[in-house]
This record gives structure tokens, sequence and C-alpha cells, in this order.
């Protein structure tokens, strides 16, 4: 992962970019399959954070085909899941479906804005989340990172 | 047929109207109104379910009564024409959220007046909220900005007061052309109206409010409904609206933070 001096944020294994908003960090290099951004509280405490992995889809999938997986993936794991709204979008010049949901952790009612593209042989996806009374502050970061997203030929 | 029910080892409350605000009364005996006749009845029903013994509150019900009691922010969902009515309600503080809302299911489920009580954290009520109206993905129309109508039309475009075929009271009203045809077609596949409005004090009898106020028109979108006031004339302002734009005026409805640490019991 390679952090640039403008809070450009690489991923050269996933083979994605994106920038940092003001005030938030990189959390960690999510393994090899992207980047995590957080915004930090408080003593550290994260009140919010972004996702952005690449993985590999199978041929013919689509990007209808990859949303409905992903539909169905967080229905079956998230808790008291909420679909709340579903429309189309671009995500690093590609097509992408952006998905609003709202589920719960434990006791925390959470926010999730995802995206997700699918070009060529891969997916990627941006995976939003935040505790949903804080949803508004929080989305205009969210769709910052997902606009500043670029996609490059993984290593 | 529902009945009142109080079930402490399942965590069941299902209470009718006037037997909610009794137990509010009796969680806060300083309120300082006089009960209304229907909450003096209640107290009976209260006291037949065990809910109510020897005017103490029974120990699982008692953070409720308390919330209810003297909330710090009230919470009123009104789901309306062209659903069958309904009004469910939210009591706060600042760890706890109780929930009023119709047993059975919205809109005369087979409940009748009968309410079951959810309780959660406060961070729950917009997802609860959306859960009572059905908030979900609707078509995006890409209209931009809104038109103001008559309160009247708006009310006859939803089937509230009869004015005839929509076609025409639209045109009667001066409605703009571009939005005659989504307007129709709104009075056509509308499932509903609803608001969510919550208030508190902050201080000195002052009272803060918020309200989101939409109508669902399913596949024709949703359409956020702004009460409008020029000078006598009382015109709503209908704008077609993401379901995401619903969703963040929602989680925007109750206060945070040093707002909601600074508001004051509200045991009316």
């Amino acid at each position: 992962m390679v952090i640039s001096s403008a809070g450009v944020v690489r991923s050269r294994l996933a083979g994605v970019e994106v920038g940092c908003p003001e005030g938030w960090g990189v959390a960690a290099d999510v393994g090899i399959v992207g980047v995590e951004l957080v915004r930090r509280g408080e003593e550290g405490v994260a009140l919010a954070s972004v996702r952005v992995t690449s993985e590999a889809v199978p041929a013919g999938l689509g990007l209808e085909g990859y949303a409905e997986r992903q539909v169905g993936l967080l229905q079956e794991h998230a808790e008291a899941l909420r679909v709340l709204d579903r429309e189309s979008a671009v995500l690093g010049g590609a097509p992408a479906v952006r998905l609003l949901v709202a589920f719960r952790v434990g006791l925390a009612h959470l926010t999730g804005d995802q995206w997700w593209a699918v070009e060529g042989d891969r997916a990627v996806v941006v995976a939003a989340a935040c505790a949903s009374p804080h949803f508004p502050e929080h989305q205009p970061d969210f769709e910052a990172v997902a606009r500043s997203v670029r996609l490059h030929p993984p290593c | 047929m529902l009945t009142a029910r109080f079930d402490p080892a399942a965590g069941e409350l299902r209470l009718p109207a006037p037997a909610i605000e009794a137990l509010g009364r009796v969680a806060s005996p300083g309120a300082p109104q006089e009960p209304s006749r229907e909450a003096a009845g209640g107290i009976g029903v209260l006291e037949e379910l065990g809910v109510v013994e020897g005017g103490r509150v029974h120990p699982a019900v008692a953070r409720v009564a308390a919330v209810i009691g003297a909330p710090l922010v009230r919470v009123a969902v009104r789901v309306g024409p062209p659903a069958a009515p309904f009004e469910a309600r939210v009591w706060l503080d600042a760890g706890f959220a109780v929930c009023a809302r119709p047993a059975g299911g919205g809109g005369g489920g087979g409940g009748g007046e009968l309410h079951e009580m959810v309780v959660g954290p406060p961070s729950a009520t917009p997802v609860v909220i959306a859960g009572l109206v059905d908030l979900g993905p609707r078509p995006r129309l890409g209209l931009v900005g809104g038109v103001v109508l008559p309160d009247l039309a708006v009310r006859a475009l939803l089937g509230e007061v009869a004015r005839g075929a929509p076609e025409d009271f639209v045109e009667a009203a001066g409605v703009p052309a571009v939005w005659r045809a989504p307007l129709v077609a709104l009075a056509g596949h509308a499932r509903r109206t609803w608001s969510a409005s919550a208030r508190w004090m902050v201080g000195e009898g002052r009272v803060a409010r918020r309200e989101v106020g939409v109508v669902d028109g399913g596949d024709e979108g949703l359409w956020r409904c702004q009460p409008v006031r020029v000078q006598d004339r009382r015109l709503a302002r209908l704008r077609p609206v993401r379901s995401r734009d619903i969703w963040r005026e929602l989680c925007a409805l109750l206060p945070t933070g040093e707002k909601l640490a600074a508001a004051e019991t509200d045991a009316a």
C-alpha cells in the first residue's frame, strides 16, 4: 500500500486508488484486497469507515449478477438488514450499483452505503458504514471517497 | 383477535392507548397536568394485567414507564391515505427508546387500538420508522425541483377529498404543464402519506421540532411534502426525492450529542 503526500492511498495488489478525505486516516491494508479508511473521534474511537476492495468474479457474472449475489450475501450475514435504496452509479469510470442499507451489529444500528462495479473479471467494492444517527454528517465523505476511486491493473 | 397482554418472561407488552398514557403517569407522578379521563381508565387495564400493582410499576416495565413518563424526545409517526391510517409513537431518553406501534401491523391489521411496545437504543429509531412506513427503493423520476399546490389539491390527489378527475383539478390548480402528468400518475399509484415528527424541550418552555412529510407514490417514486403558508393560504410543496434523501432526514430527525444532552425532560 502506498500513501502519497496528496492523501491518495493506493493498493497495488488490489489495483485501486482512493483519496483520503480530510480528518480521515488509513486504518489498515485490508489483507491484500484493498484499503480501509477510518474517521476517528475523541480517544481514537472509530466513527465511520470506508473499505475499498477488489475481488475476482466468475466470467459472465456481470454487474447485475454480482449485485444480486452481494445483496444475497448481505441478507445472509447482516443482522436486521433493511434495503433502503438502490440506484445506478459510476465507480472508477465503470457502471456501478449503489445500495443503501440499514443493519445492526450488536446493539449498534448502522447505515451502510455501498458501491459495486464489475470491470472485466474483477469486482470493485466500496463499503462505507457509520452509526445511523451520524449518517447525514458522514455521507458526503463516503461519496467523496467513491468519486475518488481510480482503477488500475492489479499487480 | 388480539387482546391486551403482559408477559414479562417473553418481553411482551401490548396495551391500548389509554393504558400507555396511564403507564407514563404512574411512573411520573409529578407530571404537571391532570391525567385525561382515558388515562384514568387505562390504570384499570394496567392493574388487571399486573403491569401496575399497588400503585407500583412491575420491575420488568420500570424503564419503559420511566421513559414514557419523562422522555427527552417524543416522536409521532402518522400514516394516512390512501393507506388505512394509523399512528405510532416513540419516547426517548439518552440511552433508551420505547416505540408503541399498532399491534398486528399498521393500518388496522387486527389489533384495533392496541399497541405493542418495542424497546431499543435511540439509534434504532430511524429504522423503526422506516419499518412503519415501508421505506425502501423506489424509482427515481428524474424531475428537478418541485411544485407548489393548494393543500386541498394535494388531499384531492391522494383521494382524501373528492374533487373529480386528477387531470381536471391539477389543471384547475394552475399546475405547470411539466408537473401535470407526474402528479396524475402519482394520484393513481400513491400508497400512503406519512409524516414523522420529533419534539423536545430546549429550555424556558421552548420546544424544538423537526418533521419529515412524504407521499409514497410506489412506482411513481417518493415525494417530499412540505407545508407552505402564503398569507392565509395553505399550500404544500411536493418534490420528488430519492429514498436515501428521506433516510438522511430520518437519521437527522433526533437531536444527538450536546443537543440531546441539553434537552429537558418533557413530562407533559
